[in-house]
């Protein structure tokens, strides 16, 4: 584990979670399509990409709670390699769904959707654990848990909010599906990259 | 009563997908399933999320009593569920610009207030439980992660199958409220009883208000074609129809143009002639697929074609079916033992049948620009088509006229042949001569009757002028004035860049 060096200030890390965030919502609208791809669409497989997206990030949350509660301040290196295994995970994701879907397409329907569930469940999960983390993490210097999420919150809910509107109006028009998925994993290394250089002391905090 | 507070971000949570789920079902029909809508509802309501979680962090400082402030919040978000709605519905008549507007804004009002809620319940929930700060933010947040779970599966699979879109939105306002007087008594408000019993009844008057939602909005957004007749909802989607002099009712499925009920040559409302067409190019297909049934024209005709056996269809929305039962041209098919029905996704049953394989295959496809129909129009779907059809057999769908599908389909089959706004293609046809068309459509029965009679001229010269709208092409090629692209699943061009795009029609 890499010794914290110096502690990232509020605005970086709203930062890096609005980006966060943008990756995150680019994701979810392209993950769908090659789900949908790969297992057929219709309202079961929408419900449940939607579903499964929203329980992922629960499931994220409480080890990522867990994990701030026992790491402290050296949770911010969890953050980062988190943002890494999302972004591993969206580079894969392309040539993975679809496999996987071909492999499954002959299982009943709920087998499918339980592979469907578990293919979104890992980077969900991964997701969700960074919100609590960065909460935890921000509440060193503000002890006020509401003002700390609704920031933390504000900032990855608007990235969230410009990834939904942006993949369909303008990603999708230039690039394919691939290249928008790359483009999400590029954002999740970069926030990564930002917070390990911080804590080095490489980049201004 | 952290445990008060949970079950606050469990509910803010169910209710707030819920209501997503809703409005992205109102946008997908008031713009007929344009594949942005998606993603903008999404993204402004993730916005509503955004600045609701910003306002609501400053309740959390000072001393007020969040139970009650949550109650108030609640209370005025239930009244704007139970108005906004209604309200986006009537905008449309003021145009698309303002009916665009009015519903933006209505989806951001609704999450904004309700995601007020989120950092009063962590603040609730967390702010007395000690040094455990990650773990009881996680537990408050997996509470509304549950709810947000929840909402989705309780409104998509549940809800939108036994109700409709406007019942729906009316229960949501309601069960606001009952959250609302949960709150109040949660932080010890008088007479909470009594306004328990008033928010069920408030709900209960809402849901059962007269269902005139859909009929607004299909009237402010849809085809003027004729007067609104009637709406059949299930989860799968709203089809509705348009009231028709000839009596052959206009159908619309998410509020997009699906067909008219007409099997009539003559007649031809609908441009049935495309199916009878169909027969003289591939007079004899022993098995049939067809792809999307709708209101059953296509099919009640292609059962007419002689030496049919068998013809599966596949359908996402057994809505349909109840509309088929409506009117006598069509309902035999549902009686027919050739005829069997299978509802699913096209792309999912072709790959779970791969011993299935056919002489004709029809796709009743919508329109180029809609969400998803790349599954159905790309390279990579007719590549499996065409590993289910036999050596001679004949694809036939609709491109509504992108001449990319035309193009892509010159990609996979070695024949392509234009009608109108219909590809024909497959590896091994030609079209007969006028002697050989006329004896393959005086060949057709239905109910063991000819379907059209030939000794009638004007049916003669109908077929004549029909045979003459054939293009090879070669011609699409040449008028389409760019260089033509395929379409695959990657690029999805019709769906987003050639498509009609939702800002399009909303400045338009």
């Amino acid at each position: 584990m890499v010794q914290t060096k110096r502690r990232i200030s509020e605005p970086i890390l709203l930062g890096v979670f609005f980006i966060s965030g943008v990756s995150a919502l680019i994701y979810q609208v392209a993950w769908q399509r090659l789900l949908f791809g790969a297992f057929g669409v219709d309202v079961e497989s929408i419900t449940i990409v939607v579903s499964t997206f929203m329980l992922g990030l629960g499931c994220g949350a409480l080890i990522g709670g867990q994990l701030a509660d026992r790491y402290g301040r050296r949770v911010i290196e969890i953050f980062a390699i988190c943002e890494v295994g999302i972004g591993l995970f969206g580079a894969i994701s392309p040539f993975l769904i679809p496999e996987v879907g071909e492999r499954f397409m002959q299982h009943s329907l709920p087998v499918i959707a339980l592979v469907n569930f578990l293919l979104i469940l890992a980077p969900a999960t991964l997701m969700g654990a960074t919100l609590p983390m960065l909460v935890a993490y921000l509440c060193h210097s503000n002890a006020n848990v509401g003002v700390s999420i609704g920031s933390l919150y504000l900032s990855n809910t608007l990235g969230a909010a410009t990834g939904a509107i942006a993949t369909g109006i303008v990603l999708f028009i230039f690039l394919t599906l691939n290249q928008t998925i790359y483009l999400a994993a590029a954002g999740n290394f970069f926030v990564a990259s930002v917070v390990y250089l911080t804590i080095r002391g490489k980049v201004p905090a | 009563m952290i445990w008060a507070a949970r079950y606050l971000s469990l509910f803010t949570g169910l209710l707030s997908l819920s209501q997503e789920i809703l409005w992205v079902r109102f946008a997908g029909f008031a713009y007929k399933g344009a594949p942005q809508a998606f993603g903008i509802i999404l993204g402004l309501y993730l916005l509503g999320i955004a600045l609701g979680a910003g306002f609501g962090k400053l309740y959390c400082r000072g001393e007020r009593n969040l139970y009650n402030v949550a109650g108030v919040l609640l209370v005025i978000a239930a009244v704007f569920d139970m108005l906004l709605p209604w309200l986006a519905a009537h905008a449309f008549s003021f145009g698309n610009l303002a009916g665009g507007l009015v519903l933006a804004t209505s989806v951001i009002i609704t999450s904004l207030i309700k995601s007020k809620i989120f950092p009063i319940a962590h603040h609730l929930g967390s702010s007395s439980s000690g040094g455990k700060v990650g773990s009881s933010v996680s537990k408050v947040y997996f509470a509304n992660i549950i709810g947000s779970t929840l909402g989705p599966l309780v409104t998509g699979f549940v809800l939108l199958q036994v109700f409709t879109l406007q019942q729906c939105f009316m229960l949501m306002a309601g069960l606001t409220l009952c959250v609302a007087i949960f709150c109040f008594m949660a932080g010890t408000f008088s007479h909470c009883r009594l306004y328990l019993v008033g928010g069920v009844v408030v709900t209960l008057a809402l849901f059962f208000l007269p269902g005139t939602m859909i009929k607004t909005l299909a009237e402010n957004t849809g085809s003027k074609e004729g007067p609104f007749k009637d709406a059949i909802e299930n989860r799968y989607g709203i089809i509705h129809l348009l009231d028709a002099e000839d009596g052959c009712d206009f159908v619309f499925g998410g509020n997009a143009y699906d067909g008219r009920i007409n099997i009539d040559f003559m007649g031809d409302s609908n441009w049935i002639s495309r199916l009878y067409m169909l027969a003289v190019v591939k007079p004899q297909p022993m098995r049939v697929l067809i792809i999307g049934m709708s209101a059953g024209s296509w099919t009640r005709v292609v059962s007419a074609f002689p030496g049919v056996e068998k013809i599966d269809v596949v359908e996402i929305n057994p809505g349909y079916i109840e509309l088929i039962r409506r009117y006598d041209e069509v309902k035999p098919l549902l009686s027919d033992p050739r005829v069997e029905i299978h509802y699913d996704d096209g792309r999912r049953w072709l790959k779970r049948h791969p011993d299935k394989n056919y002489d004709l295959v029809v796709m009743n496809t919508t329109f180029h620009w809609r969400a998803y129909i790349t599954m159905l129009l790309s390279r990579e779907f007719l590549e499996v088509l065409k590993s289910h059809m036999n050596p001679a057999a004949v694809l036939a769908y609709n491109s509504t006229y992108s001449p990319d599908v035309f193009k892509t389909a010159s990609t996979v089959f070695g024949k392509v042949w234009c009608y109108g706004n219909f590809v024909i293609a497959g590896d091994a046809f030609s079209l007969p001569s006028e002697d050989e068309a006329t004896r393959r459509l005086g060949a057709l029965r239905l109910d063991k009757k000819p379907l059209v009679d030939m000794a009638r001229p004007e049916v003669v010269a109908k077929l004549k002028a029909c045979m003459g709208n054939f293009e090879p092409y070669s011609a699409v090629e040449a008028r389409a004035g760019r260089p033509l692209q395929v379409i695959t699943e990657q690029n999805m061009l019709t769906e987003y860049r050639f498509g009609q795009s939702i800002m399009k029609s909303i400045f338009d």
